[in-house]
């Protein structure tokens, strides 16, 4: 029963992807008029709806939906449509919201895919507002009260930074109110153990932890060793708490270093106490403290990635880590900025499951807009999300085949978060978050250290923005590593259906990484 | 050397924010404990870690400060609470562009509540770490100023220490509200400065999205006496004298899920296109474009 429909839905796209006799809704057809935005919901609407709808989208193939606007065609389609279906979340460009909010009959359902998909399980990940924010947040921490020392609230625990091995300098500090540095480990100065270190040592109270910046100068494979004691009281001996190595993979693939890697969520060095011992205590998850679990820095790696890559200011204040315009690989102190304002990101049908929970919203809309078809909808709608079950496995068993050392995404901009969050390929670095926002030559530093030090063997381009991408391009081809196509919001004339979408990114990721 | 005990320092968190009687079989994971009590009677807190923050118990979304200074920690009404930010806190304005968004010349003297505790100085976060709040919602909650009321500004900033300019999270000299959002199980500090001494009456919101779509929201006022010389008393009978915006509302994806709710698609539609035409007068410090969220509450408070 399946087959004709999906025959009718290629036949539909290929009609629109020639631009000959585009489909256009009218009030002259039997069947429900359904506008969307993009052809990728048009798609998706096609194998739900199959010949009980006729669907048109207002962003043509080859167009970027962020900066599309709408002709007298797309007003006119919206004025017969049935129902609409945009992804919303800032997808579009406020022109093609507008357009659907102004023209659309009274009682006609406009519905928004992204946001009403988290009712059918859809998974969202906020946008990242500050990419140099989206790291490990790295902190100090004292656990256990020392009660068995006799220590207490005031009691003091000494963490001490004693050597870093490294490519360049390692400076671990805190930015105070207004902008004054504090030094927590500093190794431009070299550590002194005659005086106890006492330049490179944290104070903490048993039970407390803080954060700070941790700051590298070149990148590289860093080695920070740091032994901890614990000052019951003034005037008396410390008892020694241990000590240990904690490494950082600065810029580099933290993989070719070995062990667990830890790449996101809170992390901190941790001196418990009353096991007298270092280790690395950490949540990759989340932010808050609530599931921190024990990492045995011997099979840890830290990540410190290019993203987080900054040149020192200029102004006063900076010089301890070089001179203005000087590389920087940096873990922030706070990270709250890397998303304050809620944002998703509305990308998510890069997440197969996702567009599954779009297809289950599509179906049910379209019950209520035509409940004669409800049963037509319904199995069209399953045999789909089976097509879909299959695809994500297939998606998923293909990149995880690329080897993890090669296994990092470089696009122009930042559209593929839920690819990378799905199946596993981080996004080492884009050109600029989204197409409207030009680069600077500092976005063109980051790119260019990012695939250098990575060893990046290709970079992704979204065919509809290859016209504007040259910096993507022309770094690659200073760096000499290939140009490939992936497929972000829109499709063209080789790939017109969500599903070969999908297959092709996954392919190309696997060809050009391989 | 940064000693932490005393003038820079450490953030106490989860570990003493949490009394957890019976650490879980590994010892190593760390909760809140749910019972933790609310006290009754006034405070003044002038030293020592508080938070504000959410709390749903029983169907009830609440705003309350979490008092770490008390052994047991405890929970207490925002109208119990005066938060004294004594003269210890008093830091000049450096002569440095990059902090022209404080609104004084440099030098001026100025109360600061810093991001990292000054022993001296009471140290005021936010935490979405209640585990009833925890347990009732999925992402976060948004946590909105509505109006300030006191004799000079009051600026809420963050130091990300990444080499990048300070990031002004509220800003009593722009329009309200000023909506912020905050992540589930996040705790989080940053720097207040206060521009004169005297009493101030901050007026937020807390609204999250239950598990179930459900929307719920409440608002509080944080009394604050700024400067030793500021009576305690006045900060306790202070009254909001100023009209607040609207009730502030993030659209409800249940308001777009439903298709056969005939009203609620209409509402969205309505939503963006009014908010389309106001966004861009609200435009919030350092940030890029228009947010939803934003949008929607430009059209709550414009309705």
């Amino acid at each position: 029963m399946r087959a004709p429909w999906s025959a009718m839905a290629v036949v539909a796209v290929v009609a629109l992807s020639g631009c000959t006799a585009p489909v256009a809704l009218s009030d002259s057809d039997g069947r429900v008029q359904v506008v969307t935005t993009t052809g990728i919901l048009a798609d998706l609407v096609r194998n739900v709806g199959g010949n009980r709808v006729v669907v048109d989208s207002i962003v043509p193939d080859n167009a970027d939906a962020h900066a599309y606007e709408p002709t007298l065609r797309d007003v006119r389609n919206v004025v017969y449509a049935d129902v609409a279906f945009s992804n919303y979340l800032l997808l579009e460009a406020q022109n093609v919201i507008k357009a659907l909010d102004a023209n659309l009959r009274g009682g006609v359902p406009n519905i928004s895919l992204a946001e009403g998909a988290t009712k059918y399980a859809a998974e969202v990940i906020p946008l990242v507002e500050d990419a140099s924010l989206d790291t490990v947040w790295l902190g100090m921490r004292v656990r256990g009260t020392g009660r068995q020392y006799g220590a207490n609230r005031s009691s003091d625990v000494l963490l001490s930074a004693t050597d870093v091995s490294g490519p360049g300098h390692l400076v671990a500090y805190l930015t105070e109110s207004f902008g004054d540095p504090d030094f927590y480990v500093n190794s431009t100065d070299g550590f002194d153990p005659a005086d106890g270190y006492k330049d490179d040592t944290a104070v903490l109270p048993p039970d407390a932890h803080t954060h700070m910046s941790w700051a590298f100068t070149e990148p590289g494979v860093y080695r920070l060793t740091m032994e901890a004691r614990l000052a019951v009281a003034q005037g008396e001996k410390p008892v020694e708490l241990g000590r240990q190595t904690f490494t950082f993979a600065v810029g580099v693939d933290p993989h070719s270093v070995g062990g667990a890697v830890l790449s996101a969520g809170h992390a901190d060095i941790a001196v418990d106490v009353d096991q007298r011992r270092l280790y690395l205590y950490a949540d990759p998850h989340g932010g808050g403290e609530v599931h921190q679990e024990v990492y045995d820095p011997a099979s840890t790696v830290i990540e410190v990635p290019t993203k987080a890559l900054k040149q020192v200011p200029s102004g006063r204040g900076y010089r301890f880590l070089g001179r203005p315009g000087d590389k920087v690989y940096q873990l922030p102190q706070a990270v709250l900025g890397r998303h304050v304002h809620g944002e998703i990101d509305p990308h998510l049908w890069q997440d197969v499951g996702n567009a599954q929970s779009y297809v289950e919203l599509i179906r049910d809309t379209l019950i209520g807009v035509d409940p004669a078809g409800a049963m037509e909808y319904r199995r069209n709608a399953d045999a789909y999300l089976a097509e879909l079950t299959t695809l994500d496995t297939y998606v998923a068993e293909t990149i995880a085949s690329i080897p993890p050392a090669s296994r990092y995404l470089v696009t122009t901009h930042d559209a593929f978060g839920y690819l990378a969050h799905a199946y596993g390929i981080p996004v080492a670095g884009f050109v600029t978050p989204n197409p409207a926002v030009e680069p600077s030559l500092a976005d063109r530093v980051k790119l260019t250290e990012t695939i250098r030090n990575l060893r990046v063997r290709a970079v992704f381009l979204e065919p509809n923005l290859r016209a504007r991408s040259s910096t993507l391009v022309e770094v690659a081809k200073e760096q000499g590593v290939r140009v490939c196509p992936i497929y972000g919001d829109a499709f063209d004339q080789d790939v017109d259906t969500y599903v070969r979408m999908m297959r092709f990114n996954a392919d190309s990721l696997k060809e050009c990484l391989s | 050397m940064s000693q932490l005990t005393n003038s820079i320092v450490a953030v106490l968190t989860a570990a003493t924010l949490a009394v957890a009687p019976t650490p879980a079989p590994d010892g190593l994971t760390q909760t809140l404990d749910p019972n933790q009590s609310v006290a009754s009677g006034r405070a003044v807190l002038e030293k020592g870690h508080v938070d504000l923050g959410p709390r749903y118990r029983d169907g009830d979304w609440t705003i309350q400060i979490h008092d770490d200074t008390a052994v047991p920690p405890v929970w207490r009404k925002l109208s119990d609470v005066v938060l004294r930010v004594r003269d210890a806190a008093v830091e000049r304005v450096p002569d440095d562009p990059a902090y022209a968004f404080v609104g004084q010349p440099p030098g001026t003297p100025v109360h600061v509540v810093p991001q990292t505790q000054n022993q001296d100085v009471v140290w005021v976060g936010w935490n979405t770490q209640d585990p009833g709040v925890m347990a009732a919602i999925s992402r976060g909650v948004t946590m909105n100023l509505l109006g300030v009321q006191g004799p000079g500004g009051v600026v809420v900033y963050l130091q990300s220490g990444n080499l990048g300019a300070p990031q002004v999270l509220w800003d009593s000299t722009k329009p309200f509200p000023q909506p912020l959002w905050v992540e589930t199980n996040t705790h989080t500090h940053a720097n207040w400065i206060f521009a004169k001494p005297g009493v101030y009456l901050v007026a937020v919101e807390f609204t999250a999205e239950l598990l179930d779509g459900k929307q719920v929201t409440g608002r509080e006022t944080l009394r604050i006496a700024v400067g030793d010389s500021t009576p305690v008393d006045d900060a306790f009978t202070a009254v909001y004298t100023g009209s607040l915006p609207g009730t502030g509302a993030t659209p409800s994806p249940a308001a777009v899920a439903e298709p056969d709710d005939g009203g609620s698609p209409l509402l969205v539609g309505v939503l963006v296109g009014a908010g389309a035409v106001l966004v861009v007068a609200l435009i919030w410090v350092l940030v890029r474009g228009a947010r939803i969220r934003r949008r929607a509450l430009d059209q709550e408070e414009s309705a």
